[in-house]
């Protein structure tokens, strides 16, 4: 063990602190800079009075130690345990499988030192990757086998030990050093490979002491994950979709078992977007499970055998009941209504799952179909109904007795009969059997020794209910009701629902049902040794479909197939299991946990950095007594390498501004930076303010400058955003809080203030200002303000919006056109998020405090202000009353004064 | 080491317009504050232009016959002349300096020059509502109207704001000159200047206003004293050390400043910022007045 530099000669800049504690101690407190008109006249600077004050002690330490911090930094200062330098020949053998990868930097870094140490001894030195065992191990220069570890990347595959093995003992080296850097799994015969390269030298054995974790099936539900070792270290398990957005996040718990089972409990939709499950923060391969289609929605066919008046009324149709179960959790598709077949036209679709409701008397085409699809793993789930009753066929689990019986109706003893409770081992084991649930009519199955094994449901007495057989691959289920409400009341409870989702787990996925299309799936992407997905390998070989798969090197994982069927192949499979490596027993040494070294640079550097804070703190606070500083200096010193995360509520609470402003009509503008803008909002919204408080009985109070990135927005009604070429763009986080605020029904006035540049297309600097700053919002169509726009009758009669100018358009949301040519106010069901001018309205009402203008208008004169004015306050009637001056019943007075 | 800070034409706009800004405030505190001062009218307690009647007297030749109270003399034998009180009006001349160290203020109340454009403008409208006449030196008119504040505040706009010493021109005899400072000012410069004024033998006052930081001193450690532009002018490692001299210095200035006013016969009134100016305007005002009689 011992404290290296890695460089020490920085060390000797420690003859300057000396040098800087004089010129610290001479190097006053910074002055307090003031504004006093005598001193011109009265004071004179004395030497005497020049003389400086000399820096407090503790400002001279806090300086000392900065510095003292920054050259130790500088100098690289590491805590490691120092290995014995060997001789003879090194040979380095690496492990880039993916059990290595999370912890890959620490290994090259350990296989660096080692090749440099043997370089700096003038040793020769061989690189043996085990994902390259059949390479020749050649013995040479520390740089080729640098070379080629730089280049190494850990892959997400384990490989077998014995070539490479083969290939070390062939290039017969003299006996000298070997640096193993193990995976840490036994996989591949890992202690026999221990024990020979043992015998071929001092061996070194890097071993890493953290868990290896993998996942290793995912069946859509559940997720198994394997540990290598118990770990008190709390895993997440990450559940992303296609997109990579966060569905669920489950905590993973290995110390009490190595193998962890973990059920999703999404929603099945959700369940469906399953892509990708992941251990948050273990960068491997095997902690990554990649999903395919497979895992996701089944594909189901139904056809419900009802004449097509009976298809047109939803709750007499059972393909109606049928869909409504099966629709969150399959992919449904329906018979085309003029298909002459419809069976067979369903089956051309592929589905994975056919639900025949009463649908019995198969053509022969049809049955050789459907016996064909049964047979190649197809799953047919039939319902009784009059039709089956009539006639079996061979697709039935069971055969039936003609008839039927019936049960509780006019000339039946019996009553209804209810469900009896799943039995363990079937398919529904563990559904609630709702009381309420019976059967009025059914199907009955000639009872034969063979039946039992075959039923899944019985009723309280016993019949069958639900049966089913394999058959060739597939399997063929019947329930023995209706899939309507004909028969029982099943169909109308959620029983069914949850029947119907574990029915169809039966039925084969997507991607086998499409299988005999494609034969083989070229590779799409591949896994990293990290787990990151990237393009496909050079290396990797189209998948036979249908085929058993496992990762290999050329199939390495990743997914393959094309976008429509992806196929999944993943690092460790069901029967994988993570077995550490067990060297225990063998002469070697072992490196790696223990050798780890501690560097302390980090943390110099942010020691160094803590301090300069403090001291640029106490430059700025110079009024601030010596003591509460020493103190603070003290205080914060504890405080600093603790920083506490961020207030990320601050946005959402709301301040007293806030309360202030829910209280009272406020009108609002964002500050745009540019002080003269702001000042003109500020003042031409106060105007409008006292304007609006005279003339209506709208009185707001103060108008409030606001920042659309923190304040809250949705208090205010009106918000005016003027555009400044000086501002600088709203961030995108002030973009979407500017998005909200006009969802919630906010009206914004965005005044370009550019009427007199703009060019004869209408654009202008401005302009492309404010397009990009409202880049991702979503803004309405806007159409120039239609003069019967409800916003210009709301308070006064109105022609347009003048502010300093009068020649700017104003837009508004397009109004849906109008239907009645009388009406003299139009408007849409809300107000117009959104009213763009350009005619700088602000600075037409601004006015001092005593009603005197503030700007120079153009043209000019009194009733422009005054139009201005009032169009402000037409404005801000416009966004508190919205349509409601559009009002029929304001039409005759509308009228009347259009009319004078 | 120039005693007016140099100070750009951008600036100097902007400091004028910042001011212009806050004159119709300034104009409301001054009305609020000649409100509160009731300052009458003064006759000269015999015959001559005026308002108010003063007496009856017998027509002798070379009167004018605009004079004739011809209804009183219908009632007599005589012809009646009837007399108004001579009511002459004082042209009162103000000047408030707007330099760069007016602009200062230790605390919360109104800078210097807040101040001395308020009193001025107060201490006008008093003095016309006394029947007196005002005006702005260099401004060349005097007015009577009882809007003189809103004139004044014009010919203020008009002028140049960073002019330390009023106009170099002498005011009439009969005339006052009302001149608010600081006055931190060489004296000779003062004296100079009110050589020129009072030449031909105007009478006035000189108004200083002054901050309470300035009578203080209240600085300690390491200070660096700056312009108004806080560029950098003196540095003192420990500026307690300085307080007797500069209070010396201080008490000096203002002692030579008395002495220089009163040999030209003027008033020294000196008003601290953050003081009620209602009282002091009464004050003063009582000064005019005797200084008027």
């Amino acid at each position: 063990m011992g404290l290296t530099f890695a460089a020490p000669l920085v060390l000797a800049a420690f003859v300057v602190l000396p040098a800087l504690y004089y010129l610290l101690r001479v190097m006053p407190p910074p002055a307090r800079r003031l504004f006093f008109p005598p001193s011109d006249l009265f004071l004179t600077a004395d030497a005497e009075h020049k003389t400086p004050v000399h820096t407090p002690w503790w400002i001279l330490l806090l300086r000392l130690l900065l510095l003292a911090s920054v050259i130790l930094a500088m100098a690289g200062p590491v805590w490691q345990k120092l290995s014995a330098s060997g001789s003879g020949p090194l040979l380095v053998v690496m492990d880039d499988s993916w059990a290595a990868a999370p912890r890959w930097e620490l290994r090259l870094e350990a296989a660096r030192r080692s090749i440099n140490d043997a370089e700096r001894a003038g040793r020769i030195v061989a690189l043996s990757l085990a994902s390259d065992a059949q390479r020749e191990v050649v013995f040479g220069d520390a740089a080729s086998a640098l070379a080629r570890l730089d280049a190494a990347k850990p892959q997400a595959l384990t490989f077998d030990r014995v070539p490479q093995l083969e290939a070390i003992k062939k290039a017969n080296p003299a006996k000298g050093d070997v640096l193993w850097l193990s995976d840490g799994l036994e996989t591949g015969k890992g202690r026999d490979f221990a024990s020979e390269l043992a015998g071929l030298g001092t061996l070194q054995v890097f071993l890493d002491d953290k868990p290896i974790y993998g996942i290793t099936d995912f069946d859509g539900t559940n997720v198994a994950v394997l540990s290598s070792k118990p770990s008190t270290a709390r895993q997440s398990l990450r559940v992303l979709d296609a997109k990579s957005r966060l569905l669920a996040t489950y905590p993973v718990d290995f110390s009490s078992s190595l193998s962890q089972k973990i059920t999703l409990d999404l929603p099945l939709e959700l369940r469906n977007e399953i892509a990708r499950l992941e251990l948050a923060g273990v960068a491997s391969a095997a902690a990554v499970y990649l999903t395919d289609d497979s895992k996701r929605r089944v594909r189901v066919g139904v056809f419900a055998d009802v004449s097509s008046d009976v298809s047109q009324q939803n709750l007499l149709n059972p393909a109606f009941y049928l869909m409504r179960a099966l629709s969150p959790f399959a992919e449904i598709i329906e018979p085309k209504a003029d298909a002459p077949l419809p069976i067979v036209d369903l089956l051309k679709r592929e589905p994975g799952v056919i639900v025949l409701a009463d649908a019995a008397g198969f053509a022969p085409d049809v049955l050789d179909a459907l016996t064909q699809f049964v047979e190649k793993g197809g799953l047919l789930v039939r319902f009784a109904g009059p039709h089956l009753a009539k006639q079996d066929d061979a697709l039935l689990p069971a055969k039936l007795r003609g008839g039927g019986r019936s049960l509780g109706g006019a000339l039946s003893w019996d009553q209804p009969k209810a469900l009896a409770p799943f039995e363990e081992g079937s398919l529904f084991a563990g559904l609630a059997v709702p009381k309420d649930v019976s059967v009025n009519s059914q199907v009955l199955a000639e009872p034969d020794e063979a039946l039992n094994a075959k039923v899944w449901a019985r009723l309280s007495d016993g019949t069958p209910l639900v049966t089913a057989d394999k058959r060739g691959k597939g399997s063929i289920v019947l329930f023995h009701v209706t899939a309507d409400a004909a028969w029982s009341n099943l169909a109308l409870s959620g029983l069914f629902v949850e029947m119907m989702q574990r029915v169809i787990t039966l039925g084969p996925r997507l991607a086998g049902a499409k299988a005999a299309n494609q034969k083989l799936a070229p590779p799409l992407a591949s896994l990293s040794g990290f787990g990151v997905l990237g393009g496909a390998l050079a290396t990797a070989e189209p998948l036979e479909r249908g085929v058993a798969l496992q990762a290999s090197i050329k199939h390495p994982p990743g997914l393959y197939g094309d976008a429509e069927r992806v196929i999944a192949l993943n690092t460790l499979d069901a029967k994988s299991e993570l077995k550490p490596l067990d060297i225990s027993g063998l002469e070697l040494t072992l490196v790696g946990a223990a050798q780890r070294s501690w560097d302390f640079r980090p943390w110099l550097l942010m020691l160094a950095f803590a301090l300069f804070l403090i001291d640029t703190a106490i430059m700025v606070l110079p009024n601030l007594l010596r003591g509460v500083a020493a103190a603070l200096v003290l205080g914060a010193a504890l405080v600093l390498p603790h920083p506490q995360p961020a207030r990320a509520a601050e946005a959402t609470t709301l301040g007293a501004k806030d309360i202030e402003a829910s209280l009272n009509v406020h009108l609002a503008y964002f500050i745009t930076g540019d002080k003269d803008v702001d000042e003109t909002s500020r003042l031409g919204l106060q105007n409008l303010s006292n304007a609006l408080a005279r003339r209506t009985s709208v009185s707001p109070g103060d108008p409030v400058g606001l920042d659309p990135a923190r304040d809250v927005l949705d208090l205010y009604p009106m918000i005016y955003w003027p555009v400044s070429l000086k501002a600088a763009q709203p961030s995108k986080e002030a973009v979407a809080r500017i998005g909200a605020f006009m969802k919630q029904g906010g009206t914004l006035i965005v005044d370009t203030r550019d009427a007199q540049v703009q060019r004869p297309d209408g654009s202008s600097p401005e302009q492309a200002w404010l397009q990009t700053a409202l880049k991702g919002l979503s803004i309405p169509p806007l159409e120039p303000l239609p003069r019967d726009h409800v916003i210009t009758k709301t308070f006064y009669l109105l022609d347009g919006f003048y502010g300093r100018t009068v020649t700017g358009t104003t837009f508004v949301e397009a109004l849906p056109p109008s239907e009645d040519e009388l009406r003299p106010a139009r408007a849409g069901d809300s107000v117009s998020p959104i009213v763009i001018t350009s005619n700088d309205l602000a600075a037409g009402w601004a006015a001092d405090d005593s009603g005197r203008a503030l700007f120079p208008l153009t043209p000019g004169g009194p009733r422009q202000r005054e139009l201005s004015l009032r169009g402000g306050v037409n404005l801000v009637m416009y966004t508190l009353t919205g349509n409601y001056k559009s009002d029929q019943v304001h039409v005759p007075a509308l009228m009347d004064r259009l009319r004078h | 080491m120039s005693l007016i800070p140099v100070h750009s034409a951008g600036a100097l706009a902007q400091e004028a317009s910042a001011l212009a800004s806050r004159l119709p405030l300034l104009t409301l505190q001054a009305q609020r504050v000649a409100m509160s001062v009731a300052y009458g009218l003064h006759g000269r307690r015999k015959a001559g232009p005026g308002d108010q009647f003063w007496q009856f007297r017998q027509y002798v030749a070379g009167d004018s016959a605009s004079q004739i109270d011809w209804r009183r003399s219908a009632r007599s034998e005589h012809v009646i002349l009837r007399e108004r009180e001579w009511q002459s009006a004082q042209t009162v001349w103000f000047w408030s300096d707007s330099a760069a160290s007016m602009r200062f203020s230790s605390g919360k109340h109104e800078s210097k020059a807040d101040s001395a454009v308020i009193l001025g403008l107060a201490l006008a409208d008093i003095l016309v509502r006394g029947g007196e006449r005002a005006g702005l030196m260099g401004g060349g008119k005097t007015s009577a109207s009882r809007d003189i504040i809103r004139i004044l505040c014009e010919e203020m706009m008009r002028t140049d704001v960073d002019l330390k010493l009023p106009p170099a021109r002498p005011l009439q005899r009969n005339a006052h000159g009302v001149w608010i400072s600081d006055f931190l000012t060489p004296l000779p410069l003062i004296e100079a200047r009110l050589n020129v004024l009072a030449s031909q033998g105007a009478k006035g006052v000189l108004l200083r206003i002054f901050d309470a930081q300035e009578e203080s001193y209240p600085f300690s450690g390491h200070v660096e004293f700056a312009d108004a532009s806080l560029r950098s002018r003196l540095k003192l490692g420990r500026a307690e050390l300085s307080r007797s001299a500069y209070l010396d210095a201080y008490g000096a200035h203002m002692a030579g400043l008395q002495q220089l006013a009163a040999r030209f016969g003027w008033h020294v009134s000196a008003h601290r910022t953050d003081l009620s100016k209602a009282s002091f305007l009464l004050g003063l005002a009582t000064v005019l007045a005797h200084g008027a009689a």
